[in-house]
């Protein structure tokens, strides 16, 4: 059949969502139906938040099922729309309060709000059927707009490539994200300077907050066990993932967390904090990694165990890519489709 | 039609079933209510677009009356409903929320312009809260016989509420989480289960209500589905707009200058915002107005076609292209439809430029003239500061003279120097 796939476009911005989306498009390809992504742009201030979505509402969609992925999209109106949930406008939810929110107490903002809580509770309630990227994702829908929704999870990107090393052990400890404030990548830093260890601290990735980490590092004396790459290519990435002895994603209260995965499928356990949100739903403490509570101390004393014994760190590594082997991007288009058995 | 539709409400007892629905008639659209008792032909009102027949039996006496005239019957029981429709009602309203439908919309004492009310989840309570320095858990008990400004706040920014009596629809339509009691939840055909997506729970014993209330306002998740629930039942059971939009229909399809509405483009931007629920004066309301002015402008003054455009000239322009005679337009002047695109335009600039030179002439006349009336005000201004300039400058100097010359005189006679003397 015919398949939209919709979706928000932040110009000059690229990371996990447009990864989804690419492959959902590539998985609903190969299953043999015709299908390509539909993007708007949006904008997140408050002031223009509503112009997007209404955008949605007039936009012509002529395709036998579309599957709307995040707000706005959700707002497309089509007979048979699926919605497959990674996010909606947090800012207005579980973010209210945080720094990034600029949903405040004055009028203006509570008349904002209760519109778009209402306008989002009509346009996911109308979908004909309803999926989350995760647990987390599920529960704030539930908690807040009083909706239900299945999780549906997805293999991360890379997932044909990420195999475990086969001989050798691990001599770098990896934390691969976006150097912005909500992926915490600060915590990295400071759990390589408080890791007793001489084991090498790789953190990849770009954005706003890189010379600002690179100024701590040396400030914390652990500027010359920490390489930051910036980008690194597909190729790098793996590599790096194979020779990692434990991967460090810790983000507030994250939707999903594809690094989770990518590291599991390289057999390699995950540090994490107990408010990492979905990466939660895949780190287990003592079982597929160790979760702590997010401070420098609990989070180097974590890699430094898991550095001295490898094979403690190859167990955890090893569960946690058995639980992440069935993730098929088959199961996830047969069940949007509702074609699956 | 008349240019104020009227609308007769025929019935004995059970008139005041149509009182909400005409109330909100009222405050939509200019409508003359008449009643009419239905006792006979004659007494039937002399024009009447919509005879309202607010039960089976007063629609049984009235519906053969006038031909002409439309008829609208309310039903108590859903078995009621085809037979009203065979008997030739333009439109069956529901009396009571139990049997209404889609196509059967409800019309009760108890129904409530839904849309009027806005949906307040429980997020949006708890800031409403936190705002007005309220607790953060807050319930209420709402037992008033009328619906004040009062009741309205207590149930909009509750946690949750328990509410009897006449506030119920209005606490469902804001979506407050709601306990009721047996008799109210009868009366407004609230489903009697208590599962998780149940409107109201109920409960008989007041303190047994207000121990469900408590303990529904700790559990987030669950407030969440019952506010979502609560406004949905009110949509689907107590809303009066699709009440409204069918009379309102009825009463355009027997107008004869009323506009089709369904040529209007951006009525469907409207119909999008309101299908979300969107309040008319609300600022996304207002940026889709902004947005669309121009558009609006264009769609309401250049309809077509185009009051420019001459269907005769037309056809005679199509006739000059097809080769025959050149049509005239005016004396000496001949328009080619094979004339290029440059031509017509030099010609439109020459024409233009003949027409306007009259215009501009007086134009810049008139700014000559004023220009000058006012350098010549401004010169005599001037002329005027100067000479004020030039008293006052006299006026000082003869004043510093006079006050040298009193200083001269106290000046005292000059100290022996030397040193002081102990």
């Amino acid at each position: 059949m015919d398949v939209l796939v919709a979706t928000t476009q932040v110009p000059h911005m690229s990371g996990g969502l447009e990864l989804m989306v690419d492959n959902l498009v590539d998985a609903l390809g190969r299953a043999g139906h015709r299908a390509e992504a539909v993007r708007i742009p949006v904008a997140w201030d408050r002031g223009r938040l509503f112009d997007a979505p209404l955008a949605w509402r007039m936009v012509p969609l002529d395709a036998d099922m579309v599957v709307a992925v995040n707000f706005p999209s959700y707002y497309a109106r089509h007979d048979n729309k699926v919605v497959w949930l990674a996010h909606q406008h947090r800012a207005a939810y579980d973010g209210l309060g945080q720094p990034w929110s600029d949903f405040g107490l004055d009028d203006a903002s509570l008349e904002d709000h209760r519109q778009l809580l209402a306008w989002d509770v009509e346009a996911l309630g109308e979908a004909r059927r309803r999926f989350t990227i995760s647990q987390v994702v599920a529960d704030r829908l539930r908690t807040y707009c009083g909706l239900d929704a299945e999780t549906l999870y997805q293999p991360p990107p890379l997932a044909d490539r990420l195999t475990p090393r086969t001989a050798g052990r691990g001599d770098l400890v990896l934390c691969p994200t976006r150097l912005e404030a909500n992926k915490r990548p600060g915590l990295f830093v400071e759990a390589v300077a408080a890791m007793r260890t001489e084991v090498r601290g790789v953190l990849a990735g770009t954005g706003s907050l890189g010379p600002e980490l690179r100024a701590r590092a040396t400030e914390l004396g652990a500027g010359d066990r920490l390489d930051m790459p910036g980008f690194v290519s597909d190729d790098a990435l793996v590599d790096l993932f194979r020779n990692a002895v434990a991967v460090v994603y810790a983000p507030f209260d994250e939707d999903y967390g594809f690094v989770t995965l990518q590291a599991f499928l390289a057999g390699v356990p995950v540090v994490t904090s107990d408010d990492s949100g979905g990466v939660l739903e895949w780190v287990e403490n003592e079982v597929t990694g160790l979760v702590t509570d997010g401070s420098p101390e609990a989070m180097g004393a974590a890699l430094d165990r898991l550095a001295g014994d490898p094979e403690f760190a190859a167990r955890l590594g090893a569960a946690g890519r058995e639980r992440v082997l069935e993730l098929s991007w088959d199961h996830v288009v047969t069940t949007l489709c509702g074609t699956g058995s | 039609m008349t240019s104020t539709p009227t609308v007769a409400v025929a019935g004995g007892a059970s008139a005041w079933r149509a009182v909400p629905l005409l109330t909100a008639l009222g405050a939509r659209q200019n409508v003359d209510v008449t009643v009419w008792s239905g006792e006979s032909a004659s007494s039937c009102p002399a024009v009447v677009d919509l005879l309202l027949a607010t039960d089976l039996a007063t629609f049984d006496r009235v519906r053969d009356v006038d031909p002409d005239v439309r008829v609208v019957a309310w039903v108590d029981d859903a078995d009621q409903v085809a037979a009203v429709d065979q008997a030739g009602a333009q439109l069956v309203l529901a009396a009571t929320p139990r049997i209404a439908s889609t196509s059967v919309p409800p019309a009760t004492p108890d129904s409530i312009d839904v849309t009027a009310w806005p949906a307040l989840l429980p997020l949006v309570r708890r800031r409403w809260r936190e705002r007005l320095g309220l607790p953060a858990k807050l319930v209420v008990a709402v037992d008033a016989p009328e619906v004040d400004r009062f009741v309205t706040t207590s149930l909009a920014v509750a946690s949750a509420a328990v509410v009897t009596g006449p506030a119920l629809p209005l606490a469902l339509a804001l979506g407050t989480p709601v306990v009721t009691s047996p008799e109210d939840a009868a009366r407004l055909g609230l489903p009697t289960d208590s599962g998780p997506d149940a409107p109201a729970l109920i409960a008989e014993d007041p303190a047994e209500r207000d121990r469900a209330a408590n303990h529904l306002a700790s559990s987030p998740a669950d407030l969440a589905r019952r506010s979502v629930a609560a406004r949905r039942f009110a949509l689907d059971r107590l809303d009066l707009a699709p009440a409204l939009r069918a009379v309102t229909a009825a009463l355009r399809s027997s107008a004869t200058d009323h506009p089709d509405v369904g040529t209007d483009p951006l009525g469907v931007l409207r119909d999008r915002l309101v299908e979300l629920g969107t309040p008319p004066h609300s600022r996304i309301a207002e940026r889709a107005d902004a947005a669309t002015a121009a558009l609006r402008r264009h769609q309401e003054s250049e309809l077509m076609p185009h009051p420019a455009i001459d269907p005769d000239s037309a056809t005679r322009l199509r006739a000059a292209g097809a080769g025959a005679a050149a049509p005239r337009t005016d004396p000496g002047e001949q328009v080619h439809a094979h004339a290029s695109a440059s031509g017509v335009r030099a010609r439109a600039k020459s024409l233009v430029k003949k027409a306007s030179a009259p215009v501009v002439d007086k134009a810049r006349r008139a700014i000559e003239d004023s220009s000058r009336a006012e350098v010549e005000a401004l010169q005599r201004e001037l002329a005027a500061l100067r000479s004020e300039v030039a008293t006052d400058r006299a006026r000082h100097r003869a004043e510093v003279a006079a006050l040298r010359s009193e200083v001269a005189a106290l000046r005292l006679p000059t100290a022996p120097t030397g040193p002081p003397r102990v």
